[in-house]
């Protein structure tokens, strides 16, 4: 019952997604996406409650970055990480880079009008070449590179509303089953970025009062990229 | 990850990703999309895959995706 109950919930948000999308140059491109999402959605979800596949999720993600802890810094009983290797990046949980990259994060949080530590753990930099959202030792990791830094307030924004709308997928679905959604196909793969790029736009939009047309052209090259897999 | 599709498999090809990742793919599956996806092989040489997608970057948004 839970499950299914739960199953209704993911629709539901899926579905707000798409509203969400409407009034975009390209809504219907977006609705079609978070229909099609929703819709697959549906049938990875029959089985085991979300919070089962939650807990499963975190412990099988256990030892991602395993061992390869640069430093660790005692603060009483705890021991604080402050950089890991994750495959063949360096992930900074300090420092005036990660420091930034928190402040963005918490930024388009507001901007999205959800409360971060909702849907993350740890705001972090990432030597690596693009941002993204993971879990990395069982805990859910928002990471930001120097190409997002670099960026405009409103190019920050979107990468970070971006990331964390991975975020709230996998909060909503359990980390695995949104790993399994994300690599069923290269045509679900360009349903969720362009679900969650378009998210992004709409949300710093809206927050921001508008965007530049170079923002836009950005965006829209990025939806572009994507939506030539997407039949 | 806020990345395009070229760019996901080719960072696999790197072992940028861990296995558990959510972006993470076996290097030999990413470089089998990379074949299909351009009818290229340049095996699991990151930079040639790089520098063709940054030459055919114009076909590459008119849709022509190779065989």
């Amino acid at each position: 019952m839970l499950s299914a109950i739960d199953t209704v919930w993911d629709v539901v948000d899926l579905y707000n997604d798409a509203r969400d999308c409407l009034g975009d140059s390209d809504s219907m491109a977006c609705y079609m996406a978070a229909a099609g999402v929703a819709f697959i959605a549906m049938g990875a979800l029959e089985g085991p409650s979300n919070n089962v596949a939650r807990r499963a999720a975190k412990a099988a993600d256990v030892g991602d970055a395993a061992g390869d802890v640069a430093r660790r810094v005692d603060a009483g009983d705890a021991a604080i990480l402050r950089s890991v290797t994750y495959g063949n990046q360096r992930l900074f949980y300090d420092g005036a880079r990660q420091q930034r990259a928190l402040a963005i994060a918490q930024e388009a949080a507001q901007a999205a009008g959800v409360r971060l530590s909702d849907y993350v753990d740890d705001v972090v930099y990432t030597t690596g070449r693009a941002p993204f959202f993971g879990v990395v030792n069982d805990r859910r990791v928002l990471a930001l590179n120097q190409a997002t830094l670099r960026k405009t307030r409103a190019g920050q924004l979107i990468d970070s509303v971006h990331e964390l709308s991975h975020a709230r997928h996998s909060a909503r679905f359990g980390y695995q089953n949104y790993r399994s959604l994300y690599f069923s196909s290269l045509s679900m793969r360009a349903r969720i970025e362009i679900l969650v790029e378009s998210r992004a736009q709409r949300t710093v939009e809206r927050y921001l009062g508008g965007l530049s047309p170079q923002q836009r052209g950005w965006t829209s090259r990025y939806l572009n990229w994507w939506g030539q897999y997407y039949p | 990850m806020r990345a395009t599709p070229d760019e996901l498999f080719i960072q696999n090809l790197e072992e940028a990703w861990p296995p558990g990742a959510l972006y993470y793919m076996p290097k030999e599956q990413a470089l089998e999309e990379l074949r299909h996806l351009t009818g290229e092989d340049f095996g699991y040489d990151a930079n040639a895959w790089r520098q063709w997608f940054r030459k055919n970057s114009v076909s590459r948004q008119k849709g022509k995706r190779g065989k």
